[in-house]
Formats: C-alpha cells, structure tokens, sequence
C-alpha cells in the first residue's frame, strides 16, 4: 500500500499520471495539488507515503517545494517528474531533499521510482543527460 | 332501647340507601383486623402461614410497636406469610389477599376502602392503637370486619372488639390459656361480646366461614317492608325471642334486630332466614343469644333534646332550689344501658351545680339488669358518632378526645353510680329528687308499669320528678301518683298524697317466665265466668267475710262485711286491726295468729258488739288460705242477735268480786290494747327502717361496686405506668448510647465546635475549640462574651445573638491572630422538638484552602495580564465548538475585533473566505485534535475585510484528566515579513535572470553575495559554489599568470570605489576560466572588461558593489586575426607583446581616459559610462526580448505540448497494457482528446508566433485578425481605425515587426496596463507609416517608463527596431490618462531592408 500525492499542475497529465499510478496494485493517489503552495497546505493533510512532485510549477520549482516539504515533514519521500532531462535539475532537487528524479515520457520508469523511493531508496533516471559532461 | 320513632315518610329511600350500603360493602374486601401486643409475634407467626392465598381477605395487623425504633415486623412476617404482607407507610386501598402492617408511632385508620395513618395520642396512657383501629374498622366495613385479638397485656383491643361486634363483625379472641399473655384476650372475654375464643391454630377457618357466608337477609327500616316468608320468618323469630325469654322486641328497631339476626346467621353458617328458625325452635340457647344480640344497645346522649331542655330549664333548677352544700340530689336513671342518658343527666346537673354558689352534692344512680352495658358505662368511653348530640361545648367540658372516640372525664363519671339492679325485684332508691326511666315502660305490661310507678312514687321525696319516654304516658289511676309537670315533654311530679309502702321485697315479680304466669294468674279477673256468679252469690247468701293478704291487709270484703268493720281517722288504711271494730280486734288478733301458726281454722268466742246502736253478739270464724295461695286468710263474721240476757241479768247483779274483777281486766284490756297499739307502731316504724337499711345497703353495694371498678382502674393505670417505666428505661440506654455516639463524634471531628444555650453560656465544646480559644472545661456555663480567643471576629457575640434572633445560620471567614484562616459557622440549635435552644458555633481551619485559593489567583491574575498585554500575538481560546472564548488586546490589535464582538463567535470569521469554503479552520481543529497542535501561515482577514499574512499555531487544550476543553490559537501578524520576502525573491529572480553579467559583492571582503545566471554561465560556475565566498578566493589568480595581473587591477578598482565612493571602470583583463567545472579541466583564455559600481544603503554608507564584467573575448580575437599569423603567434606567445597589444592599449588607453575624465569632470565620465552601459543594455534588450519569446515559446511547448505528448505517450503505454476493450475504448476516446489538444496548441502557438494572415494577406487583414485574437484570447476589446490605402508593398520584415510591436503594445495594455479596450489606428500617407495604439488604461510615466525598461514592457525595445527601420516612436502618456503610442515608419521604397540606425 503506497499512498502518494501529486503535485502537477498540467490537469491532463495529473489525471493521466492517477490513472498510471493507480494500475498498481495497492497503490492510492491520495490527494493532489496544482502548484507548490496548495501541495504545502494539503500534504500534511493528507499525510502521504510519498509526494510526487513536477519540476516546473506556476508558484515555486518542484526542487523548492521539495526543500519547503523536507522542512515541514522531515524524512517525506519526493519523487520530482519532470520533462527536462538534465542532470542539473536532478542533482538540485536531490540536493534539495527529493529521494527520486524520473523523465516524464517513460511510464515504466516512473512505476519503477516510485518502487524504489517506496523502498527508502533514491532513484536517479539513468537516461539524463548532463550538462557537464 | 331503641323504640321506633318518627313515621316512615320516607323508608323507601332508606331500602335503596341500605341495600346500595350493603351491595357497597360486598364489593370491597373483608378486612380482618389482627391486634397483639406481648407475645403476639408468635401467635402472629403461627397465625399467617394458614391464610390461603385466595381467602379475598385483606389482613391488616396492628402491634404495640417501640415508637423510637424502625419496625421490620413487614419483614418478620412476610417469611412466614403465603401473601405479600407491606408495612403501610401512606394512605393505601385495601386489597385482597394482602397483609398491612402498622408502622411505629401512627395510629391505622380505615377510610372507606382504604388505609389511612393518622397521629398517635399524645399520651402513653390513651394510646390504644388496636381499639382505634377496630373502632375506624367497624364504621367503615359495617358487618364486613372480622377483628382478631392476640397475646398481650392490657385491655387494647376489647372495646374495638365490641365495636365490631356491635356493627355485625366477628369477634375472635386467642384462648388465654395459650397466649403468652392474657391480659387482652381477657379484657377482650370479658366484655361478654367475643364470638369465638380459639387456640390459634384453629382460628383461620372459622374467620373464613364467616367471611364466606352471606346471609340472605334484606336490611329493611321496619317490618312492613319485609314481605311474605320473610316477614312471617321475622315474626316467627320475634314470637319465639317473646315466649323464651319474655322479652319483646317487636317495637325494637328494625334493621338493627335484622342486622343483629344476620350476624347470628353468619356464625353458624346459615343463610336463609327460614333455616334460622329451625335452629332457634332446636336451640334454646341461641334464643337467649339472640336476645342477649337484640339487648347490645347504644342509647344516645341527650335523647330527644327538647325534653333535656325542658328538664334542664325547668325541672332542674327547682330541684336546686333551696338546696345548699350541705343537702344532696338524688337522681335514678332507670335503665341506664351503656350509661349515655346517665351522663346526660349528670351532664345537666352539673351545669346547673356550676350555676350555684353553694351547689348541693349530687349523685346519679344509674341502674340496669344487663352486666356488660353497666361495664361500659362505667367505663364512660363512647365512639365518635356518639358524640353527635352533644354540642360542642359538653363535648370540650365533660369529654377527653381519645382513640378516635371521647371518653367522659372524672369529674362527670364521679358523679354517676352505675349499678346492676332489677326493678322489679331489687329495693329501689329512696329519698330521690328525679328519677328517669325512659322507654323501659313500654316494654312492661300494664299492671307492672302501675306497680313500677308505684314504687317511684314511693321512692321519690315529695315533689320529685318522674322522666319518662316520649311514647310513654303517667295517666288514669296512676295519676293520683303523678301529676303531668310539662306533659308533652314526659315530665311528671309526685303528687303528696300519702301511698302506702309497696311490698318490695316480697315483690313476686320477675322477668322469669314462670312468676310472671303465677302472677298473671293470680290477678286475672273474669267476671263473666260461673264461677265468678256462682261465688257473688254464694258470698251474698254466706255469712260476711272479708279476704286478708299476708300483711294482714285487707284485700277484698264480702257484700255485708262493712257492718263489722270501721274507718278511723286518720290515714286510709286496708290494716285490718285497724279497720275491724275495737270490739273485735282482740279476739280476731288471736283467732288469726293461731290459724297462721297452726293451720287450722280458729273461732273466737262470741264478742258483744254495738252495731247501729244495737248490742249483738259476733264471733269470728277464721281460716287460712291452701296453700297455693299461703298467707292469704279468710276472717268470717258470725253474728248471733243479742247478747244472752241471763249473763247480763247475771252480771247486772252488784258482785263486787266480779265487779272487781271485770275492772280489772278492762283495765287490763286497756293495757293490752295500748301495748299491742305501741307494738304495732313499732312495727310500723321497724318496717319503714328496714326498707330505709335496704335502699341504704343496695346504695353500698353500688359504691362497693365503683370502688371495685376504681380500683381495676388503679390496677390498669399501674400497669401502664410499668410499661412506661420500661420504655423509659430503654430510652435512657439510647440516650446513654446516643451520648456516648456524640461525645466520641465530638472528639473525632477536628472541627473546632462550640454549643451555647439560649442565654449564649457555654454547655460543651469539642476539644480543638481550645486552640482557638482560652478556654477549659471549668468554662462550662461561662458567657460567651467572657471569653478571649485569637480570633478577629469582634462580632462572634453579636453573631450569635442574630442567629438566636432570626433563626438565620451566618457564616464566615475569619481571620486568627496567627495568620490561619477559620471558617466560622454560627447556627441555631435545634433540639428535636424542633425548638431552638441555643447557638452552635463551628470553626473549620481553611489556613490552606485559603492559600491555595490565593495563590490561584494570583496566579491566574498574572497569567492573565501577561496574555491581555501581549501585544504582538493574538491569543485566543475556542471552545471545543470553535467559538472563541477569551480574547487579548493583541487579537484586538491584530483583528481588529474587540472583545465583546469577538467572544461568542466562530474563529472561522478570521479565516477568507476561500479558506472558509474550502473548511480549512475545521481542518485546523481537527488536526490539532490528532497531533495536539497544527502550525500554519495563510491569508487572514480583519474585521474591516483587508487581508494580512498571518502566521500561527492552533493547540488543542485538555484538563489535567484528558478531557478535549477546547483550542488556544496564538497567531502573529507576519505580512511585512511576507511581503519582504517577496520582494527580495522578486529582485533575486529579476536579478539573477538579468543578461548581463553581475556579482554583488559585500564591500569589506568582496564576498560574492549574488551573481547573474548570465555570470555563472560566462564563469561556468554554480551559483551555490561562489556565493558567500570573497570573489578572490573563487577567482584566485591564473596559474599561468606571474606578477601583477588582471585580479590585482580589479583588487584595486574596488579598493578604489571602496575608498572614493565612486564608480570605476576596469581595462580589458585576461582571466582564462575552465572549460568545465572539473578541477582537472583545461583552461579557456577569455578577456574581460569590467565596471564597479557602488550601492549606497539608506545612511548613505557603503553597502554593495556592483560588478559587472563583460566577456570581450571574440573582440580580442578578432583584433588578433587581423594581425599576421605569425606575429599573433609571437605576440600571443609573449606576455609583454600581449600588454601591448591594441586591445591592451586601448583598454589602457580607455583605462587612461577614463582616469582623465574623471580627473577632469566627474560628471561627464559618469555620464559616458552610463551612457556606454546603455547602448549595452539596448543590445541586451534586444536579446532579452528574443530570449523573452523563445521563452515563452519553449515555456509552451515543454508545459503544453510536451506534457501532451507525455500524456499521449503513456496513455498509449496503457492501452497497450488493457485487456478489456471497454477500457481500452475509453483510453482511445481519452487519447483523442488528447490529441485534439495537442493540435490546437500547436496550431495556436504557430498561428501566435506569425499569423498567417500576415503572410499572405498583409498588413491591414493582419491587424484585423489581431484585434479578433486579442478580443478572444485577453478579453480586450481593441476599436481599429485602418486607412493604409496602397500600402502593399511594405516589406515582409517591417509588416512583421510593425505587427508584432502593435501586439506587443496591445499585450502591455492588457497586462501592464490593466485595459480592457483599446484603440489601433493605422495610416499610410506621405510614405510614412503612422501607426497609433492607444490604450483605456491608467497611464504611466513615460520617460521612467523607457528609463528602466521593465521587464516585457520592450517599449525601449520597439522603439530600437524602429530606428533599425528609420521609424520612431513617440509616447504620450500621463499617469491617471490612458496611454497613446504612436509609431512612425517611412515607407521609401519597396523592399526597405534594415539599416543601421544610431550609433551605440
């Protein structure tokens, strides 16, 4: 039983990533939010087993509200989903406390971070690209 | 006796009225009264256990209970009881099948059908609970009460028995010889009324015959309303009662005799009248119970009371008169029954005694046959309804209230002597002023009631009284005895006329039936009869005779007897020595006594006797009666003519001897006849002395009599009195034992108590009162007031006396000299009579009660000081409902609420509105509830609905035992804090997105404190690596670099700005940076040019320095590749020849002017590099406004379209994992859409970036489609005015900027500018293109506007492509007007490619 909240403010791709999330078998999308603020106000509500966060948000970058959320709920394992592939992004947002970076475009990758984030581990997409190589 | 009186007017409703009684008195149930007293518990015990369940019985039993103690007599006899038995507590309907039991200290009481508890007397002695019950049993349940006495002492419970019996109830008495004590059941014995006297375990089945039996008898007023076989069986009953026992009570009272025969019936089981009278005709014994039932009478009190008030206005007081103290009155009342006309009597005597000064004695002596009557007269107790005809003063002056009765006092019974007497056969009373014999007469017949009133007439002085009943009458022969003193009031005096003693005590008169037949026929006359003719003229023709009695009485004469006999004066007299002539009496004397002695007939000789003047000879002939009739004497008179003459002749003769001796006996004679006179009035006056002896012994006998009774009274007031003796014995242990109970509590308690009594002297204390006051166990009986103690309450006595005056308890706190606190409690005392007799004055030490209390006040005075003054926080408390309950000055600050408008409300009315629906403080509430408190930072709203930031903390609240009391909310003001935050994020981001290349360096250190995006990627660095680090750490010097270099000139510069507070501007300076961030990384040779500004903070001190470098690497390469190859090479190679080179120079040079410059005017070298910066920036702009779009542009494409394409893309990923073609129909319809999306985003975004309008319908068709797009897109309603006549050959790169600029302008009014319509008008003439976008908008500053270029107003930005294109542009604009925007382009030739417009 993983209870997850999403933080996505494009509401087709919320909805397209509840309907991803949920094929899994005891997996419950238990709240969502379309920006950062919103998700700061619910998730202590909603108290989840994992927040799963956009990198791009209207109000506040995934990698910042994850930041906000590891302040407020020390030990809350994120998962930023993001459509860039840089590394950049993904080392921010791990630095920023996210335990999780997974690219948009490849479902099974993100089921498997989620796995693995579940687990207590850190997921890095291994398809990124960096910058600085 | 209870004549009938009064007519029967009205007996019909009276046999309604009696049947509706009797059916009444069937439905409800029997009532078996059970008294006991000593040793009735275990007759009781044996008793109950044989009640079967359905006997429809109500038992009810009454005991002699302790009044000081609870009864668990209920409790005792239910577990012997078959039948609930209940301790009657409140009034209560009788039911069947229950047992009721007395409760202690109340009188039982049947009212109607229920029962009821009344008061006990208040004396011991007049208790009798168990008379009181039965006397209330037998009124209410006419007929229809059993009463049962048991074991006991005393007489309780006899006269309740009677009652009962009286009223046709069964009486039943437990043998004395079983009962442990048989004092009751032979009170109850003895009054001759019990039905059955049984062991008790032979009890229950005659109580259930007779409750079972109903006998078919009508109670009907009187005998006329009974009809055939009744009435015949009633007479027969009535003849059979008269021929037994003499006795007639035909006149007797109906109903009573039915209801008395009804009773008889229902004890031996009978129920038809007829079967009765079988059992009489068989029963001799039971004619004589049912006679001795007819007898039980209750006469009233002052019957007929008009003729007590005759008796007492008229009669009395002339008995009083002339009667002094010394004298007596002498009253008789005949016939007295159970004592009420006696009493009556008495009663109007007295009154008239009171009336006198000297009163003379009176005694009343009440007299009849029946025993048990007497005792209940001399008893004097009546019940209640007796009461009725006597007023109400009688009753308060003769009567005691008593056991629901009235029992007449001593001074009334002392007057009345009652007595057993026969009237017929018995002397009477003698010398008595008034005699009563009232419905007595009547029941007498004729020739009785004649010799009756005969011996009243003899027993009364002269001018006494004779009362007799209203239907009795003092008349014919008998009047010569009585005259009628108010005859129609029964009232009759003796009439003086002289009587001849009555033969009492030979009086053969008596109610049995045999002397009343001998005397009847004695006296029974038929003059009609033979031998009546036969014997008139037998006695005509016989010689005269004459009949005497037994006292030598004449009682009959025959025809010609008179000539022998003569009246003498004096009295009339039937004495034959008296009547007979002196001649003969002498002869006759001795003729008669020895006929009488002997039996034999006698003669005399013959007597000369001168009748008519004629000598004759007589003698007499006598003898007496058989003897059947002894005593009786016939004297008969023979005369023979005259006496012989030869004797005469003989003794005319002069012999003296016989002369002598005839004179002598004549003497003699004389002699004799005066002796036998004397004896004979000796006789006479012997004879009067014995009666006198008789009445005077049978009044002795009486006072014997009422000393007996007197002395059962003593006996019984003895008793009563050891019985009290007892209980106060007990309550002396209880006393003790309460005492030892107080004393003992008064010692535990350590409350300090103090009794007083009503004088305020001390009685007793408790022990601890010594710590308070001075005070020892001497002080008993001390005043108050005396006494010292160290308590500051002056007012203690003045307290106590209040209290003894008003009855109110005071309390108080008082204060001891040593600091401890008292609570002082001053009551009245009330003893159990409820009386005050004193104060009690209690101290209870409070010292730490006292402290505690203070302490928690100041405590919470602190407390709530400290939160009223908090000014900076609002702090609050909720109810557990959320409404808010206290409020401080900082929630009055902060809110803006005051108190009395706050309290009471929801704390919701702080939170917006959005919060509020979307039921965030409901959240709030119930987060802090599961984690014990939440913390937040949100939008809040003031009373005067503005908003502020606040930040806060809501606490559940619970007591000390876990009890949810509610929430604390602590909330701080935090908008400044919020909006500074903003702020500075906003500049940071403005900043940091800047394109040009900046550090802001902290001026002490040079520590980098921001740096541009722009910066950090000409640098190649990462913002958290340099920030916070000295610039010259980051950027240490270069290895390869030797000696004074580049970093050591920017050192100086900013030393210089440091120190000079100006601007400096650096020479192009060689700093190679890494090619990448690695450490290992080759190195990039770069060329810088750099400018340091300082930033003054608000004291005009240093703060920052700006430094902004510019990248001029590509210059300097191009400077290179213009020189030779080679000589680069060399120059290159060579660090002098680089110093030297023109970029070298010219930076030095530069360096040089500059220093020149501001060497020469300030001013003018501050403005070149403003202006140098400018131009830079216009280029930056340029390139800003082209990353702008691109920005957005990829801003729309990553955020929409790809997060399409992602959608798409997983979608897809989960279509192909659907099995189920429903599902996969709806994926596919959701992937449509998508799709769809898709499209149009693209679409849009193209047709955005270039309209194809644009393109291919030009200029005027293009505005058209933008005005549409910017009504459809932003909501602005932009108005066109287009006049471009023959504007087609506009170039394609002038339309496209033109276009965009207008859009541009357009989006600004909306999004700067706020507008929501707008003006484009568009005109071509003159080759000029003039194209204006006015906005409805509030206007801004123009030149500021251009001067800081905000970010995406580009109008800096348009007016450079203007220019690029030889336009211009030209604002007019005022804040608070709306703005105009004119822009101006010359159309010269076709196809007019950009030119390089302005120099930099």
């Amino acid at each position: 039983m993983i209870r997850m909240f999403l933080v996505e403010d494009h509401p087709l791709m919320r909805a397209t990533l509840v309907r991803l999330l949920e094929t899994q078998e005891g997996w419950q999308v238990v709240g969502s939010a379309d920006a950062a603020q919103e998700a700061l106000r619910a998730i202590p509500l909603h108290a989840p087993d994992l927040v799963l966060a956009d990198l791009s948000l209207p109000d506040l970058s995934g990698d910042r509200l994850v930041a906000q959320l590891q302040e407020q709920l020390p030990g809350l394992p994120c998962l930023i989903v993001s459509g860039h592939e840089e590394s950049l992004y993904a080392d921010a947002a791990i630095r920023a406390g996210a335990r999780g970076f997974v690219m948009k475009d490849h479902p099974e990758e993100i089921l498997e971070a989620v796995r693995t984030v579940a687990r207590g581990e850190i997921y890095r997409s291994e398809r990124l690209t960096s910058s600085d190589e | 006796m209870a004549a009938e009186r009064g007519g029967s007017k009205d007996h019909e409703p009276k046999i309604e009225k009696a049947q509706e009684e009797r059916e009444g008195a069937q439905s409800r149930p029997m009532v078996v009264g059970i008294g006991a007293s000593a040793g009735g518990l275990d007759a009781l015990e044996d008793l109950l256990p044989q009640i079967p369940r359905d006997s429809g019985l109500a038992f009810v039993v009454v005991m002699h209970l302790s009044p000081d103690y609870e009864s668990h007599l209920a409790d005792v006899l239910q577990r012997h009881c078959p039948i609930a038995v209940r301790q009657v507590s409140e009034t209560v309907p009788l039911e069947p099948n229950q047992v009721y039991v007395i409760p202690p200290n109340r009188n039982l009481s049947t009212i109607d059908t229920h029962l009821r508890l009344v008061e006990l007397e208040e004396r011991r002695a007049e208790r009798a609970p168990i008379d009181h019950f039965f006397t209330t049993l037998s009124e209410s349940h006419d007929g229809q009460a059993i009463g049962v006495v048991l074991s006991g002492t005393g007489s309780d419970g006899a006269l309740g028995l009677r009652r009962i019996t009286e009223r046709g109830g069964l009486a039943v008495v437990q043998d004395p010889n079983e009962a442990r004590f048989d004092g009751m059941p032979q009170s109850a014995i003895a009054t001759g009324m019990v039905d059955f006297v049984l062991e008790v375990a032979q009890m229950i089945d005659p109580i259930l015959r007779f409750a079972k039996t109903k006998p078919n008898v009508r109670l009907t007023p009187t005998a006329e309303d009974l009809e055939g076989d009744e009435r015949r069986s009633f007479d027969k009953i009535l003849a059979l009662v008269r021929a037994r026992t003499s006795r007639d009570f035909s006149r007797y009272k109906r109903s009573t005799i039915l209801r008395r025969i009804a009773r008889r019936m229902q004890l031996h089981r009978i129920e038809e009248v007829s079967e009765y009278l079988e059992k009489l005709r068989e029963d001799a014994s039971e004619v004589q119970s049912l006679a001795d039932e007819f007898l039980i009478t209750v006469t009233e009190f002052f019957r007929d009371p008009e003729v007590f008030e005759a008796l007492a206005r008229s009669v009395v007081p002339a008995l009083f008169e002339g009667k002094s103290g010394e004298d007596q009155i002498r009253v008789w009342s005949v016939g007295c029954a159970t004592g009420e006309e006696a009493y009556s009597l008495a009663i109007v005597l007295h009154e008239e005694a009171m009336r006198c000064d000297a009163p003379p004695h009176i005694q009343v002596f009440a007299s009849d046959m029946h025993e048990e009557s007497l005792k209940r007269a001399r008893e004097g107790m009546y019940p209640e309804t007796a009461a009725a005809n006597i007023s109400p003063e009688r009753l308060e002056r003769y009567f005691i209230e008593e056991n629901g009765g009235y029992r007449v006092r001593k001074e009334l019974r002392e007057l009345v002597v009652f007595t057993p007497h026969n009237l017929l056969g018995d002397p009477p009373f003698s010398k008595l002023d008034l005699i009563s014999c009232r419905n007595v007469l009547i029941y007498l017949q004729r020739d009785i009631q004649r010799r009756v009133l005969h011996l009243f007439h003899y027993a009364l002085r002269p001018k006494g009284y004779l009362m007799v009943g209203t239907s009795e009458t003092v008349e014919g022969a008998d009047s010569d005895w009585f005259r009628a003193a108010q005859k129609d009031r029964c009232l009759y005096q003796k009439r003086d006329v002289p009587s001849d003693l009555p033969d009492l005590p030979s009086f053969p008169l008596s109610f049995t039936p045999k002397s009343t037949e001998r005397l009847s026929g004695e006296r029974e006359i038929q003059p009609a009869s033979y031998g009546g003719i036969h014997q008139r003229m037998v006695e005509a023709l016989a010689p005269p005779s004459v009949l005497l009695s037994q006292s030598d009485n004449v009682v009959h004469l025959s025809e010609r007897a008179g000539r022998y006999l003569r009246y003498p004066g004096g009295t009339p007299t039937n004495n034959v020595f008296r009547l007979v002539r002196e001649e003969l009496r002498i002869e006759l004397r001795a003729a008669l006594r020895h006929a009488r002695e002997t039996g034999e007939p006698s003669r005399t000789k013959l007597v000369p006797v001168s009748i008519d003047g004629e000598q004759r000879s007589v003698s007499m002939d006598v003898r007496s009666n058989d003897e059947q009739q002894e005593g009786f004497v016939l004297v008969i008179f023979d005369e023979r003519g005259a006496p012989e003459t030869h004797v005469e002749a003989a003794s005319g003769k002069p012999d003296a001897t016989a002369r002598e001796l005839e004179a002598e006996l004549d003497l003699t004679k004389r002699r004799l006849r005066t002796v036998i006179e004397e004896y004979e009035s000796s006789q006479e006056e012997m004879k009067a002395s014995n009666e006198e002896l008789q009445s005077m012994n049978e009044e002795l006998r009486s006072t014997m009599e009422e000393l007996e009774t007197s002395k059962e009274e003593l006996q019984s007031m003895n008793e009563e009195l050891t019985t009290v003796n007892q209980e106060n014995r007990h309550k002396v242990e209880e006393l003790r034992q309460l005492s030892s109970d107080l004393q003992n509590l008064m010692t535990s308690t350590q409350i300090a108590t103090l009794f007083l009594d009503r004088e305020l002297r001390i009685l007793r204390f408790t022990p601890p009162v010594s710590e308070i006051f001075n005070i020892r166990v001497s002080d008993r009986g001390r005043p108050l007031g005396d006494l010292t103690h160290r308590l500051g309450y002056d007012e203690l006595t003045n307290d106590a006396e209040r209290v003894l005056d008003k009855l109110t308890p005071i309390g108080r706190e008082v204060q001891s000299q040593g600091g401890d606190w008292y609570l002082t409690r001053v009551l009245p005392y009330r003893s159990t009579q409820d009386r005050i007799e004193g104060v009690v004055i209690t101290f209870v030490d409070i010292t730490e009660r006292r402290r505690a209390e203070e302490e928690l006040r100041k405590s919470e005075e602190r407390y709530r000081l400290l939160m009223e003054n908090v000014e900076e926080y609002a702090i609050f408390m909720l109810d557990t409902e959320g409404q808010i309950s206290t409020w401080n000055s900082g929630a009055e600050r902060i809110f803006g609420y005051r108190e009395s408008q706050a309290v009471g409300k929801q704390a919701s009315i702080l939170f917006t509105l959005e919060d509020r629906e979307a039921g965030v403080f409901e959240r709030d509430l119930e987060e802090s509830v599961q984690e014990g408190h939440v913390a937040y930072e949100r939008w809040s709203v003031r009373t005067d609905g503005s908003r502020f930031w606040v930040s806060g903390v809501t606490t559940a609240l619970y007591t000390s035992e876990g009890e949810h009391r509610g929430f604390a909310m602590v909330l701080r003001d935090d908008t400044e804090r919020k909006a500074a935050e903003a702020t500075r994020v906003h500049f940071q981001a403005l900043f940091e997105r800047a394109p040009g290349l900046y550090l802001v360096l902290e001026p002490e250190r040079y520590e980098i404190v921001a740096a541009s995006d722009a910066y950090l990627e000409a640098t190649m660095t990462d913002r958290e690596e340099i920030v916070g680090r000295p610039l010259f750490e980051v950027f240490p010097e270069a290895p390869e670099d030797e000696g004074p270099s580049g970093i050591e000139r920017v050192r100086a510069s900013l030393d210089r700005v440091k120190s000079e507070g100006r601007a400096d501007v650096l020479g192009v300076q060689r700093y190679p940076i890494r090619t990448s961030g690695d450490r290992g990384a080759e190195f990039e040779e770069r060329f810088w040019s750099a400018l340091n500004t300082p930033v003054f903070g608000p004291d005009e001190e240093l703060a920052y320095i700006i430094h902004r470098v510019e990248d001029v690497t590509p210059f300097v390469r191009e400077m290179r590749a213009e020189a030779r190859e080679d000589e680069a090479h060399r120059m290159l190679e060579s660090r002098a020849e680089l110093l030297e080179t023109d970029i070298l120079l010219r930076a030095g040079e530069l360096q040089r002017v500059n220093e020149e410059l501001r060497r020469l005017n300030e001013t003018l070298e501050d403005r070149v590099a403003a202006r140098t910066e400018q131009v830079r920036d216009l280029a930056s702009s340029l390139t800003l406004a082209e990353q702008n779009e691109r920005t957005r542009i990829a801003h729309v494409l990553h955020d929409r379209v790809q997060q399409l394409l992602y959608s798409l893309q997983i979608r897809f990923g989960l279509l192909v994992e659907h099995g189920d073609p429903v599902k996969f129909a709806e994926e596919l319809g959701d992937v449509k859409d998508v799709l769809q999306e898709a499209i149009d985003t693209t679409r849009s975004l193209s047709v955005e970036m270039s309209p194809p309008v644009l393109q291919t319908e030009g200029l005027a068709e293009a505005f058209k489609w933008l005005a549409r797009h910017m009504e459809v897109q932003h909501r602005l309603d932009v108005a066109l005015d287009l006049d471009l006549g023959d504007l087609a050959d506009l170039g394609e790169a002038p339309r496209a900027m033109i276009y965009h600029s207008c859009r541009e302008l357009l989006f600004n009014a909306v999004k700067h500018v706020g507008a929501d319509r707008a003006r484009l008008s568009a005109s071509f003439g003159g080759g000029i293109l003039r194209v204006t976008v006015a906005d409805g908008g509030a206007g801004f500053d123009a030149d500021a506007a251009l001067a800081k270029e905000q970010h995406g107003f580009g109008l800096r930005n348009i007016r450079e492509r203007l220019r690029l294109y030889g336009g211009s542009l030209e604002i007019h604009s005022d804040p608070g007007q709306g703005a105009r925007i004119v822009m101006t382009l010359p159309v010269a030739r076709a196809g007019a490619s950009p030119e390089r417009g302005g120099s930099p």
